[in-house]
């Protein structure tokens, strides 16, 4: 099961930047939301922003900071299911656990790599502008 | 209704190709190939569109701030 997904191309200053984007929908019991990651293999989790984790309720547990550029974060534990999609093919994952960031001002949901990069095989084609993912377990 | 995935893609599809640039930094909801609406407070603002687009999926985005995005 492979998915393959374009760059986002983002205006930063006079130019373009192109971040590697999935869309995503983050589901807890009856509530989802459908936005985009941002994959970050140098981020040891997926952190979601406080702001998703209250519309979605999340339960959160054990607060625990994390290292962040420049300085400690406070993050708290929950659990969410999720869809990635790139409009062919769907892949649903479980008891996918994140970190919430219980300070304001993130407003990007980090995919880091525990556990989706276990889920999938990542290749970052930077050349071609594309990511893409093959499924590596099936649930 | 169609599927949420189709939604998902479609306005994925749609904010790829938008400037955003006026929201800088705000919450931006995305309906049916439209901004819906735009805010800091996103469960204020999921409430507002849901009840004005009551069968449809919302999508959620950040605005880009114009700012490189170090992690």
């Amino acid at each position: 099961m492979r998915l393959s997904i374009k760059y986002t191309s983002v205006k930063v200053g006079e130019g373009c930047i192109d971040r590697p984007m999935i869309p995503l929908i983050i589901r807890r019991d009856e509530k989802h939301i459908p936005l985009l990651g941002i994959l970050d293999s140098g981020s040891d989790f997926m952190l979601v922003p406080k702001d998703i984790a209250e519309y979605l309720n999340l339960e959160l547990h054990g607060s625990e900071e994390a290292d962040a550029i420049g300085s400690k974060v406070e993050t708290k534990k929950s659990t969410v299911s999720l869809t990635v999609s790139d409009g062919k093919t769907n892949v649903y994952l479980q008891n996918i656990p994140v970190r919430v960031l219980m300070q304001d001002g993130l407003k990007e949901v980090i995919v880091g790599r525990i556990p989706f990069f276990g889920e999938f095989d990542i290749t970052f084609r930077e050349n071609s502008k594309r990511i893409e993912l093959v499924r590596t377990k099936r649930g | 209704m169609k599927p949420i995935t189709e939604s998902l893609m479609e306005n994925f599809d749609f904010f790829q190709k938008q400037d955003l640039s006026g929201y800088a930094g705000k919450w931006v909801i995305i309906v049916n190939r439209k901004i819906a609406g735009s805010g800091d407070n996103l469960k204020l603002l999921m409430e507002e569109v849901k009840n004005k687009y009551p069968d449809d999926e919302p999508f959620v985005v950040r605005a880009p701030t114009g700012r490189a995005l170090i992690l």
